[in-house]
């Protein structure tokens, strides 16, 4: 699913009016079921987000559903419901801005200044010291294996998604998996995902 | 490399979460949600309604009908249907709950002249 941006704010241009069609289309689809999956999708894409030392809370998780049905509200973000579900392109939407936040996390790193000069030193410090986008995400990757060192399907399933191999059926094939083995080794790498380190964790 | 390995099982966690259980403070969310989006369709809809033709001012009745009382106007209503025929057409059946001013304006709309 392809997120297609329209015109941004400020950008001039008509505004964004949808026709009779468009709008039945939307409300046929967005109900508290939506709303509640495109939650939790958030929830989960923020423990990402955090790796990259953004405070990740319950605020911001709520702001990347509610910013998502506003872009397309706006027309920032052009819904075509001939092309796909709207829950799709929620999710690529949700996908891309935390993508982005993660980048942006990383180069406008956050720090917390509390009044004490040991604090300020400490963040000044770090600020100097900071990682590359690469070594943040490798640490989490290094993290995550060792989570899985006792694992060999996980550690397996982590290498073949460093070669791009990620869709079941190209897994299956590559590792010579069954269905179910695959499941299994999927299932456990996600738990493993949502065990990280403490400074990885989602704060609610 | 590694953000892209990293972003793909973080999408697969996401997507796997997407079935998880629902908090009391989700569906508290979920409801205030519901109502802004609600608001935002009414809102687009609104804004495919066409702005409102503007009132046309009716023009005077002229004096000759002013002139008339009801029985004459009535009168003349049937000589205006009488004289033109099946193409006289008006939705009044009952003419009793039309005030004679509302039959001016009947006859002077049937018979401009």
């Amino acid at each position: 699913m392809t997120v297609t941006f329209g015109q941004t704010e400020g950008g001039g241009g008509s505004p964004f009016i949808p026709s009779e069609d468009w709008i039945e289309a939307f409300e046929a689809q967005a109900n508290a079921e939506l709303y509640t999956r495109l939650k939790r999708y958030a929830r989960s894409r923020g423990g990402m987000v955090a790796h990259a030392g953004r405070v990740v809370d319950e605020l911001y998780i709520d702001g990347l559903v509610q910013d998502s049905l506003d872009d397309v509200f706006d027309g920032v973000l052009r819904w075509d419901p001939a092309r796909g579900s709207l829950e799709l392109f929620l999710i690529a939407a949700i996908h891309s801005r935390t993508r982005h936040d993660y980048a942006h996390a990383l180069r406008f790193r956050h720090e917390r200044i509390d009044a004490s000069e040991g604090a300020l030193a400490a963040a000044e410090a770090s600020l100097a010291g900071r990682e590359s986008m690469a070594d943040t995400t490798e640490r989490v990757l290094v993290a995550l294996r060792a989570c899985a060192v006792r694992d060999p399907d996980v550690l397996a399933l982590l290498a073949l998604y460093g070669q791009h191999v990620t869709k079941k059926v190209d897994v299956m094939r590559d590792a010579d998996w069954s269905s179910k083995r695959y499941e299994a080794a999927r299932k456990r790498m996600l738990r493993l995902v949502q065990q990280l380190p403490n400074e990885l964790r989602v704060r609610t | 490399m590694s953000l892209e390995i990293l972003d793909a099982i973080y999408r697969e966690a996401a997507l796997d979460a997407m079935n998880d259980e629902t908090t009391a403070d989700d569906q508290r969310w979920v409801d205030g949600v519901s109502k802004r989006v609600q608001s935002r369709l009414a809102e687009l809809r609104r804004n495919l309604v066409p702005a409102a033709a503007p009132l046309a001012k009716a023009k005077p009745v002229r004096p000759s009908l002013i002139a008339m009382g009801r029985d004459a106007l009535l009168a003349k209503l049937d000589e205006l249907t009488r004289r033109l025929g099946p193409s006289v057409r008006y939705a009044h059946r009952n003419l009793d709950g039309l005030s004679d001013d509302d039959l001016r304006r009947l006859v002077d709309t049937l018979d401009p002249d």
